[in-house]
């Protein structure tokens, strides 16, 4: 695999499991506000700047690793990317306001509800922007246009689309630790499994060059273990860990590279067409390193910091109820 | 194609002019919180304390819609002009790329700093964190204004082959670091960016102070007031000398740019004079004040024989940026003098004992001489930005070589201005109500609320 090519798509992993938890919180203010708000928000809050960081990182990393697609891909995506935008920005503002609103005509829940409509609208645009990268779905090479019409009429990619949208509604449950939900969770969860696989088995059947490679079977695996981690409670804190859900969410995530190298579009473009000059390509490795070791660095004392502050305020508690 | 192309020009001068706001509002706030906090410790005042914390809320809410709206910036620099942001993207992608990571030390430090504020029982350690915090915010300004200063001078890569062939070739990825114009750039923007910001800050708290009842509200407002003053009085004067080395520099590196500020048909003699206002009609200069001399004196630094670049007419009329920069540069020399003399009166009379609100129209002008300070840091965009048409990599490619005329995102992009529109004022209002919605009295006696993830 071209080192480029491999470090963009693992920075596009890392952030799609950070947006990807993020959603799911989303889901549950949306469908389950009062059951599930004390579990999210000391997450979702402070770590949606973080999501939206590592956003701005993919897109920058993406911008620097394949100058010449995009060119191309501003006149096919105009339109979804500008969407997109909107999302985002309604994302990031109603958040905020829900973070700082105090009880008047508009509560928080109204504006954690906005945030949440344009959160998993956002999600919704990418996945339908990622199907359509692996697929070609609704592309129109000759005209350098989208036609969501036609994307909407490949079974495979909406089946892909939808299986995602449950994947995470079952997901959410585990990632936010709520247990009360777990045969949802459950039923949920595998379902989108299946929905996902088969949405993959379609694709490769109508579109044979785009392949179905071995490596996502880390991603079914991982997707069929979770579930039961979170079923049987000796397991259940260590799936509940976020960390360890962000890594195993990262690593199976991964493995989609496999569906657009070394071609994507339906297998009719070649990564390597349009990958950056070499001298360009050292410089983005060389950044890469430096910045990375930085934002780990940068990360562990932010985890730290945390953990610390989680520890004094169990001390405090524990201190007030003596 | 002309029509698509000057929406995708005013789309995005819509956006980037939104953004520069937001921007602003958060490099400036981020250094007089961090000043207000440093007093609060230092002299174990809870108003520095109280505004402190409240400043923080108001950064992270700019810190919120900043965020957003940068990554707009860099998506709509794709959308609407990519054959532009191929070169950038195969050239001068390092300062962005770096950028990236000036970011990311600002919102995890933001993260630390707002959410665990709790956390650290050494209140000097909290503090420090603002500075990388600072660093961050200043660090991704400074490195998006390299690549603006690429635009204006560029280099990296071999430009006679790329104009004759369009092949990018000979690429030196670190030249974008350092390109001519970039010290000059930096230097001015750094504390012109700081001024407004702070300015309007200042503004904010004066007119708070004017219509408080309360003394303690009053008291509060003072202090801040006093710091944000205080900051805009250096920082007016670098952005004072700066401005001036920036002129220096327009003229070494972009000479039709500088002809065009200063009005200079002819040029290219010593003793130029100095040219307020005005236009060309015709091939002749009207409607301006003409100060014999006096350009010459400013651009040879007290040398009146200087000899200023030659002037408009020695370059096709096609190549020339619209002359309303001309006066946008007069207007931004002048407001910035105004905002000087301001500052100069209200360090007097701190200086003479006096409280500055002794005399109730310095309280009064702050406000407005914050929103002139914002206007002028834009206008100062304006000019710089405009100046550099119809070129959008100068002497490379021209606007309508990069700009994306497709007409499907025409809708989207008003969509996204109407957004805008709406989202600016809310988001000022917002910020100001989460501010000022508590008594300062009963806010100094509480302590502060906590969360945070545990991980």
């Amino acid at each position: 695999m071209n080192s480029v090519f491999g470090l963009n798509f693992l920075i596009m992993s890392i952030m799609l499991a950070l947006f990807i938890t993020e959603s799911m919180g989303a889901m549950l203010f949306l469908f389950h506000y009062h059951g599930a708000k004390g579990k999210v928000s000391p997450y979702v809050i402070p770590i949606w700047e973080l999501t939206g960081t590592f956003i701005a990182f993919w897109v920058v990393t993406s911008d620097f690793a394949y100058p010449s697609i995009l060119i191309p891909a501003a006149y096919i995506y105009a339109v979804p990317l500008l969407l997109l935008l909107i999302a985002f920005i309604g994302r990031n503002a109603f958040i905020i306001f829900g973070e700082f609103i105090r009880k008047s005509r508009l509560s928080d829940r109204s504006m954690y509800s906005i945030f949440s409509v344009f959160e998993c609208l956002f999600c919704l645009v990418f996945v339908i922007f990622a199907s359509s990268v692996v697929t070609g779905g609704g592309v129109v090479l000759a005209k350098l246009a989208f036609n969501a019409g036609r994307w909407a009429s490949a079974p495979g990619d909406v089946l892909f689309v939808i299986g995602a949208v449950i994947l995470m509604y079952g997901f959410s449950f585990i990632f936010y630790g709520l247990e009360n939900y777990m045969k949802i969770s459950l039923v949920a969860s595998y379902l989108g499994v299946i929905l996902e696989l088969g949405a993959l088995i379609w694709i490769h059947a109508s579109i044979s060059a785009v392949p179905f490679s071995p490596v996502l079977a880390v991603t079914i695996i991982i997707g069929l273990i979770a579930p039961i981690l979170f079923y049987y409670r000796p397991t259940r804190k260590i799936i509940e860990n976020k960390i360890v859900f962000l890594t195993l969410l990262t690593i199976s995530i991964f493995p989609f590279y496999s569906l657009v190298y070394p071609k994507f579009f339906g297998g009719t473009l070649p990564v390597s067409d349009f990958l950056t000059n070499t001298a360009m390509s050292v410089a983005y490795f060389y950044i890469t390193l430096g910045g990375g070791i930085l934002l780990i660095l940068m990360l562990i004392y932010m985890v730290y910091v945390a953990n610390n502050f989680a520890k004094m305020q169990a001390g405090s508690a524990a201190k007030a109820e003596r | 194609m002309a029509f698509i192309t000057t929406f995708d020009r005013l789309l995005f001068a819509y956006s980037i002019g939104v953004h520069i706001i937001l921007v602003t509002m958060s490099i400036s706030t981020i250094v007089v919180l961090s000043v207000a906090e440093y007093l609060g410790i230092r002299y174990k005042d809870k108003y520095y304390d109280l505004l402190a914390k409240r400043l923080a809320k108001v950064f992270t809410i700019f810190f919120a819609i900043g965020t957003a709206s940068g990554i707009v910036m860099a998506a709509e620099l794709v959308i609407l002009f990519p054959k532009f942001f191929a070169v950038v993207a195969a050239v001068a992608m390092v300062p962005f790329y770096l950028e990236i990571f000036a970011f990311f030390t600002e919102t995890i430090f933001l993260i630390i700093y707002f959410y665990y504020w709790d956390a650290f029982k050494n209140r000097i350690t909290h503090w420090i964190l603002t500075f990388f915090i600072g660093a961050g915010t200043l660090g991704s300004a400074a490195f998006i204004v390299m690549v603006n200063a690429w635009m204006n001078t560029p280099d990296g890569f071999n430009i006679p082959v790329f104009e004759s062939t369009g092949q990018i070739t000979g690429v030196n990825p670190w030249a974008s670091l350092n390109s001519p114009s970039f010290l000059s750039e930096i230097a001015h923007v750094v504390p012109v960016t700081l001024l407004a910001g702070t300015m309007l800050i200042g503004g904010y708290f004066a007119y708070r102070y004017l219509i408080s009842k309360n003394q303690d509200d009053r008291t509060f407002y003072m202090k801040g007031s006093k710091i944000a003053a205080a900051l805009s009085m250096a920082y007016v004067i670098l952005a004072g000398i700066s401005g001036s080395l920036a002129a220096s520099e327009l003229i070494v590196t972009q000479p039709l740019k500088y002809s065009a500020l200063e009005l200079n048909l002819i040029g290219g003699r010593g003793f130029e004079p100095e040219k307020l206002f005005g236009t060309i009609v015709n091939g002749k200069i009207v409607g301006a004040i003409t100060v014999p001399g006096l350009q010459s004196l400013l651009a040879g630094t007290g040398k009146a024989s200087f000899v200023v670049p030659k002037g408009l007419m020695y370059y096709p009329m096609n190549e020339w940026p619209p002359l309303i920069v001309h006066t946008m540069f007069d207007l931004m020399v002048l407001f910035g003098i105004l905002i000087g003399l301001y500052l100069l009166a209200y360090l007097i009379m701190w200086a003479m004992k006096k409280q500055p609100y002794g005399n109730k129209w310095m309280a009064i002008l702050f406000p407005i001489f914050g929103v002139i300070a914002m206007y002028t840091m834009e206008d100062g965009w304006v000019v710089d930005e405009v100046g550099r048409q119809p070129w959008i990599i100068y002497n490379v490619m021209y606007v309508y070589q990069g700009a994306n005329t497709t007409t499907s995102m025409i809708g989207p992009g008003i969509a996204m201005i109407i957004f805008y529109t709406i989202l600016i004022p809310v988001s000022f209002y917002f910020s100001a109500r989460v501010f000022n919605r508590e008594e300062v009295s009963k806010e100094i006696s509480e302590s502060p609320s906590a969360t945070g993830v545990n991980f």
